[in-house]
């Protein structure tokens, strides 16, 4: 490429200040780009994310559950007399109600609606009002810390105060932390107003190593880091906390490489220059997902044909009649005039991606299966029976029914219809075998588990004479497998579509293994599908 | 790791010289990624192919020239395909859809030094954006860009001088730069007002 240097002061500041810009992809791109490279290598990274993902599900779960037991500390730290001996309740719950004059009960603040109203005044006046809530937080003395409520009408001048007294509040803010902590997160962003606390708005909090739990402490810290204004930085250690957040603040000028004489012209506050700096620098990772997953739907129709088998393992009969002769020794699949029908399936599922040729499929699948069985109707019912098996002694007999419905002959031609209704959720993979990124060969398989919730079969009976039409032995649990090759093109608008054949055959008999005939479909279709990438 | 090592290591496809040489220079081809892309994922995006494609082509490097340079050069065609299959790019390189564009003073963001130039290009409609990266930035003649967007050379040229224009616009809007000086008319012309 020939470079050429257009070079007037215009482009010449164009240039040097894209030369200096430089933004730091996230660690998920890397990753991707690794896994792409090396696809042999890419399992241990999938298996220990999803060891880390489980992990991280289950420490969440277990804190979840931990709630409780902080809950459970509270009361006791809130009722016990041998860990308060003299600690009347610092914030009077009937004060923060409103309800004054009713002493309300301290036993358990659980049940109380005290830390429900303070965490909906906060989050109420921190959505509505815009007002800071909190507006610092300062320390008076080890062990005790103070956090100072402002602005609050239902807080302000209503909180009892004493720093002599250690008081029993930590349990009253062990609920709402989250929310204060991210209330100070707001506060922080809109504007600091360090000035009107009144030493009778202050709410001492007891912060007895040995009372405090870690996550209380924590919460507390986090509290301090967000909402601690300069002017309260008194105190060594608020002191430092109070540089922490300068240097926060300041850590994207610096980043930022040398001023120009026009840079004050272009900050307002440092507030905005921080909350712009953060969103470019702190956008959450991308979803890990997007690209890889797609929306598929598919619909197939199909021609269904069957295969009988009769197992003749299972020889004598346990009935004391002696079994109807058979209108002849030969196949079974002879002795019948079956004809394929039509069917169809329609699909829908997700697509994962898991390497540029190999996709995870799965999804919710409906199939209609039939075929057609000739036969005679007769005016009258006849008398038949039906062979069956005996799985614990291996052994057959027979049941008596009643059909209209002759094999061979009889009055008036009929067409008896075999037909399910299966709902299936279909898993499985596909495989690129050759093509580029628009248009594809590919070839896929599935496994697909099956409930029949409805259907109907005509049997053969043991004579192979006659129909019997049976609902009551289908098995409603069954499994398929499903093979097809597929072309697909993605068009320029992101929806990809496919066109193949598919063979779909089932795994076990349509009927309860009880029936001594076992029937398998075998379907043939051509699927057409589209799908569209999630982003 | 210097770069020979590195290079060495990326022709074995040694994972840790791969990264060593992602780590040197994806910062800055991000930075080049997002001036073509609509947002940050976009261009992490587009970072990702390139890389990919750095590291499959990395063979055909033959030392001649730098390597950032190099690589510079793959990242941007990749961002220029993936703005192509863009059927939207391809709309507003037309240059009737960019006359009479106008930024609005709200929409330019405060930010600072070389961050806010970027984003002040970035305010500026794709076509006029991405001619104007490849241009004045990349030092693509117009010949060449016209190749590879498949537009008219003076397509190119035309959308060149209404981007300079506009993002000249913006910028001594901001303040980041102070007003062109009028360029004296050629010698006899009139300046038309």
């Amino acid at each position: 490429m020939e470079r050429n240097l257009h070079t007037d002061d215009f482009e010449q500041l164009l240039r040097e200040k894209s030369e200096e810009f430089r933004m730091y992809p996230s660690k998920r791109i890397w990753h991707s780009i690794y896994n792409n490279i090396h696809p042999g290598r890419k399992w241990p990274s999938v298996a220990m994310s999803i060891t880390l993902i489980t992990t991280l599900l289950l420490v969440g779960y277990l804190n979840t559950k931990n709630t409780g037991f902080y809950n459970t500390s509270t009361e006791k730290l809130t009722n016990g007399k041998a860990n308060t001996p003299n600690h009347s309740p610092l914030v009077n719950s009937t004060t923060l109600t409103g309800q004054t004059g009713t002493e309300a009960p301290t036993s358990s603040i659980k049940n109380t609606p005290i830390g429900l109203a303070l965490k909906n005044n906060l989050r109420q006046n921190a959505v509505s009002t815009n007002t800071p809530i909190l507006t610092g937080i300062k320390a008076a003395g080890s062990p005790a810390l103070e956090m100072a409520v402002a602005n609050q009408p239902a807080l302000s001048g209503k909180i009892i105060v004493s720093k002599d007294q250690p008081s029993v509040n930590v349990p009253l803010f062990t609920e709402p932390f989250q929310t204060v902590a991210k209330v100070g997160v707001i506060q922080k962003s809109t504007q600091r107003q360090p000035d009107n606390i009144s030493h009778d708005q202050i709410v001492t909090i007891s912060d007895e190593p040995a009372v405090l739990t870690q996550v209380q402490k924590i919460a507390i810290n986090d509290i301090l880091e967000n909402v601690l204004p300069e002017d309260y930085g008194s105190s060594d250690r608020y002191r430092k906390i109070a540089v922490s957040i300068q240097n926060r603040s300041s850590y994207a000028d610096n980043n930022l490489t040398a001023t120009t004489q026009n840079t004050q012209d272009f900050v307002s506050t440092r507030e905005r220059e921080w909350i712009e700096n953060y969103a470019l620098y702190n956008r959450p990772a991308s979803r890990k997902w997007a690209n890889k997953l797609s929306w598929q739907m598919y619909a197939t129709p199909s021609v269904v044909y069957r295969s009988l088998y009769n197992d003749y393992n299972f020889g004598t009969t346990l009935n004391a009649t002696p079994p109807l002769a058979i209108a002849s020794n030969g196949d079974i699949n002879d002795d019948v005039i079956q004809k394929p029908s039509l069917g169809f399936e329609i699909g829908t599922g997700l697509q994962y991606s898991i390497s540029k040729g190999i996709k995870i499929t799965a999804g919710v699948q409906l199939n209609y299966t039939r075929y057609t069985s000739n036969a005679f109707q007769n005016t009258h019912p006849v008398a038949t029976r039906l062979s069956m098996h005996d799985y614990k002694t291996n052994m057959t007999y027979e049941e008596y029914r009643t059909t209209p419905y002759s094999n061979k002959s009889g009055p008036e031609p009929i067409k008896l219809h075999n037909q399910t209704v299966q709902i299936s959720l279909p898993i499985g993979l596909d495989f690129k075998l050759i093509g580029n990124e628009n248009l594809q060969w590919n070839i896929g398989a599935t496994i697909q588990p099956t409930y029949v919730p409805l259907g109907k079969s005509y049997l053969i009976s043991s004579d192979r004479r006659y129909y019997i039409k049976e609902t009551s032995m289908l098995n409603r649990w069954n499994l398929n497998a499903g093979v097809e090759t597929f072309v697909s093109y993605k068009s320029s608008n992101g929806i990809t579509y496919q066109l193949g054949p598919q063979f779909r055959t089932q795994l076990f008999s349509t009927n309860n293994k009880k029936i001594a005939v076992e029937e398998k479909l075998l379907t043939y279709g051509l699927k057409f599908g589209i799908s569209k990438t999630l982003k | 790791m210097t770069e020979e090592l590195m290079l060495a290591g990326c022709l074995t496809n040694n994972a840790a010289s791969q990264e060593a040489l992602y780590s040197r220079f994806s910062p800055r081809m991000l930075g080049v990624c997002y001036r073509f892309a609509k947002n940050r994922e976009d261009a992490e995006d587009m970072l990702q192919e390139g890389f990919i494609k750095v590291f499959s082509q990395i063979h055909q490097y033959r030392g001649e020239g730098a390597l950032e340079g190099w690589i510079r050069r793959i990242v941007v065609h990749t961002c220029i395909n993936v703005l192509k299959k863009n059927k939207k790019f391809s709309d507003s390189v037309d240059i009737t859809f960019a006359s009479g564009v106008g930024i609005r003073e709200e929409g330019i963001p405060s930010i600072m030094q070389a961050k806010e130039v970027v984003e002040c290009i970035r305010l500026l409609p794709i076509g006029y954006r991405t001619v104007l990266n490849l241009y004045a930035i990349e030092g693509y003649s117009h010949k060449e860009i016209g190749n590879m967007l498949d537009i008219e050379e003076s397509t190119s040229r035309s959308q060149y001088t209404r981007a300079k224009a506009m993002l000249e616009d913006v910028l001594v809007k901001k303040k980041i730069m102070l007003k062109p000086r009028a360029k004296t008319p050629f010698f006899g012309a009139t300046a038309i007002k």
